[in-house]
């Protein structure tokens, strides 16, 4: 029972007042901007034609990596829930990592390798792809490399919490194949079209991507309407559409997933090994894409940084940016951690209705484009008094931070937190503990390794934010994604690579030691 | 002398480090109901999946009508060729499909002709005495419609044997009566082999021809509570 006069609503309340701030406020302002301003409503309801170039380009960039992510994905997560592989722990730890490299990295790496100086046309004696490679497929290509463990993920998450009986009992009537066709894939098809649709909202929202690639899509316009011509209203007009569409997706999307979101809920039984006769053809599959996905890009960008004459110099001279990242990567995730953990908490203890107004509200705040973003906390503190004090400071990062990550810490945090019983603080309550020292006491111990969790992928999240950052950050102070993104013109490619390798490194050693901890945790 | 129905040769099941069956050798005869009791753990369900086909034993043999379908580590036959209706504790219904739906994916299985296909509904569903709620998914049905739709299931497709594990248990009593004395019509009239699982005396004593009771993984009595002449 949740007492209306108490620490927990004090604490709950100040927490949804942050959220309000930092992230629905720089989205409500640039939606009313252009209500205040005929001319902009106008300009969204007629679209130009280089309004429906981008429109368009925009529809294939997600729709398309939407589709070949899921046509990769799918299959590898049906295989990690249903076919007895060897290894699977760690088969599914190097699946899932591409997803943890900021997505311009892996386009580098491939600029690097079929660019008309790359790997291919220095083997070859010929530019084959370079043309290809700055061409809207690659960029789909590449985005579905780095978002096919989203789609991989979900339908491993989706099939383990299908009742395995369901399955056993259809197995005694008809063969594997015709068992995943009518019974197993029915069942899970709700979660993997909802994995298609983040993955489409990933897409049509990312940044670094096509803008390395040389794609025109709204939010390469967006940046440029902004930080190019300086043009504030153009950047609204432009991100207007963006904005709806990932909305309205988003929507979709919540509706799709409903309480699973967030479910705690173990099914019995277990799942059947339904496919084991394709044992080796989905271990050798498993293999492919790590080898194309993770090897290829990491050999790339290793060759090409050995190149370097003195990879010291290059690290030295990039050194303010790879300690301001370090040190804003390490307070935005605290600061998110910390706000996010008491709105997840309430989210894991909402009713269903409640819940699901939060759940939306979260997919469809983190849906919101960086770039728009962006350009919407520029809008709010770019201005005189108090808030233009803290413009042009290192608390915008921060800011920005929290905008983007709350809502995905906040559900990671939810989901672990719908594990710990209420009555465990029911229990704590009647033997005389107050709110604050049950959560401190006997929640919180409870959820660690969920708040760890997501600490570490808002950290990797925001070690690799671009398209924010690019927008806000203070004239001559870039972080290492900022300086990467802007050397790229006109510095040696090793050296460039050999600081993208270093931003990997440091996303994936935080990563390697939670995997460590959890699978440590599972052996237990 | 007639080839027993089921025959389980000194069967042995282990899982990690508890020994779930420990050379359990058992026949059913054609026809015959055999009730497996025993208290929770004792292994009845582990024998009941074996006999499926969902696990394979560590050591013995399973022989079904003359025919070998488990050796110790392999499966000689997929579950869906050994000819089985199986009705789960829980149900498993599957929520994605009604009932009409249901029944009509086991005999897909047995590719007949659609307007046969339909009389077999039609016959099981009033069998079962659950012909108004064809267009039905599982989450509009009772509890005790969901306990036929389960049972029609396992016998529309006419089994050579029918698998239950505790179909009642999860009933509360009055439903469970009435459903114990459904399943005793249901054997008088289709008189199929049948091995039923559960905890429950009463059930035995309604519906079994023979007892088997286990504990820690060993049959430890065998009592035939119907003379073979009485029997379906």
């Amino acid at each position: 029972m949740w007492r209306w006069a108490s620490s927990r609503t004090i604490v709950v309340a100040a927490a949804s007042g942050l959220f309000a701030a930092c992230c629905l406020l720089p989205i409500v302002y640039l939606l009313t901007v252009p209500l205040r301003g005929g001319r902009v409503a106008g300009s969204i309801l007629s679209l130009d034609a280089r309004q429906q170039g981008l429109l368009w380009n925009t529809t294939i960039l997600g729709v398309g990596t939407a589709l070949l992510a899921t046509t990769i994905g799918a299959p590898l997560g049906l295989a990690l829930a249903r076919v007895s592989l060897r290894g699977k722990a760690l088969l599914r730890v190097a699946l899932a990592v591409p997803v943890l490299l900021p997505p311009y990295i892996v386009a580098l790496a491939w600029t690097y390798l079929g660019g008309s100086r790359g790997l291919i046309a220095s083997v070859t004696g010929h530019d084959l792809v370079s043309e290809w490679t700055y061409s809207l497929p690659a960029a789909i290509v590449v985005l579905s490399l780095v978002f096919y463990p989203l789609s991989m993920l979900a339908t491993e998450v989706t099939l383990r919490r299908i009742d395995g009986r369901l399955e056993e009992a259809a197995v005694l009537i008809a063969p594997a194949g015709v068992v995943l066709r009518r019974i197993t894939l029915p069942l899970a098809a709700p979660g993997i079209l909802a994995a298609a649709l983040i993955i489409f909202v990933l897409s049509v929202s990312e940044f670094g991507v096509p803008g390395l690639l040389r794609v025109r899509v709204y939010t390469t316009e967006v940046f440029t309407a902004f930080a190019a011509l300086y043009d504030f209203t153009r950047a609204i007009v432009l991100a207007l559409p963006l904005v709806l569409l990932c909305l309205v997706v988003a929507v979709v999307t919540v509706a799709l997933i409903g309480e699973r979101l967030v479910s705690g809920r173990r099914v019995s039984g277990t799942p059947p090994v339904l496919l084991d006769a394709w044992r080796q053809p989905a271990g050798a599959a498993a293999i492919v894409a790590v080898a194309i996905a993770v090897g290829i890009p990491l050999v790339v960008l290793v060759g090409e940084a050995l190149r370097a004459e003195s990879l010291s110099a290059v690290f030295q001279g990039s050194r303010q940016a790879i300690v301001r990242s370090l040190l804003l990567a390490t307070t935005g995730a605290t600061a998110v951690v910390i706000v996010a953990a008491w709105l997840g908490y309430a989210r894991a203890r909402a009713g269903v209705r409640v819940g699901r107004v939060a759940d939306a509200l979260f997919i469809v705040v983190f849906a919101v484009p960086s770039t728009i973003v962006g350009v919407g906390l520029i809008g709010l503190w770019n201005r005189p008094g108090v808030s233009g004090a803290v413009y042009g400071t290192d608390v915008m990062f921060i800011l920005g931070y929290l905008a983007r990550f709350v809502p995905v810490a906040a559900l990671a945090i939810a989901a672990a937190t719908r594990y710990v019983p209420v009555s465990h603080e029911e229990a704590a309550s009647v033997s005389g503990a107050g709110w604050l020292r049950t959560m401190t006491r006997i929640v919180v111990p409870q959820i660690r390794l969920g708040l760890v969790t997501a600490w570490v992928i808002v950290f990797v999240l925001a070690f690799g934010e671009l398209g924010v950052s690019i927008l806000i950050a203070p004239p001559g102070e870039a972080t290492l994604p900022i300086r990467i993104y802007t050397i790229i013109a006109n510095t040696p490619p090793s050296h460039v690579a050999a600081l993208a390798l270093l931003q990997a490194s440091v996303i994936l050693i935080p990563v390697a030691l939670l995997g460590g901890a959890v699978a440590v945790r599972e052996a237990r | 002398m007639t080839e027993p129905a089921v025959d389980i040769r000194n069967v042995g099941k282990r899982f990690a480090t508890h020994q779930a069956l420990d050379g359990v050798t058992l026949d059913v005869a054609p026809r015959e109901c055999v009730v497996i009791l025993g208290p929770s753990g004792c292994g009845k369900t582990t024998l009941l999946r074996l006999v499926a086909g969902f696990d394979v034993p560590d050591a013995g043999e399973i022989w079904l009508e003359s025919i070998q379908v488990a050796s110790p580590g392999r499966s000689l036959l997929a579950p869906h060729r050994r000819g089985m209706g199986f009705v789960f504790q829980d149900l498993a219904l599957w929520p994605h499909l009604t009932v009409y739906r249901t029944l009509q994916f086991v005999l897909d299985s047995q590719r007949l002709p659609r307007s046969e296909q339909d009389r077999r509904i039609q016959e099981a569903l009033k069998l079962l005495r659950i012909d108004g709620l064809a267009g039905r998914y599982p989450h509009e049905l009772s509890g005790g419609e969901q306990q036929r739709v389960a049972l029609a299931r396992a016998l529309v497709g006419n089994p050579k044997l029918l698998l239950l594990d505790e179909p009642l248990s999860s009933l509360d009593a009055d439903l469970r009566s009435a459903m114990r004395s459904e399943l005793a019509r249901l054997r008088r009239e289709l008189a199929v082999t049948t091995l039923y699982v559960t905890h429950d005396r009463e059930d035995a004593a309604v519906l079994a021809d023979r007892v088997i009771e286990m504990s820690t993984g060993r049959i430890t009595s065998v009592n035939e509570t119907r003379p073979k002449e009485e029997r379906a």
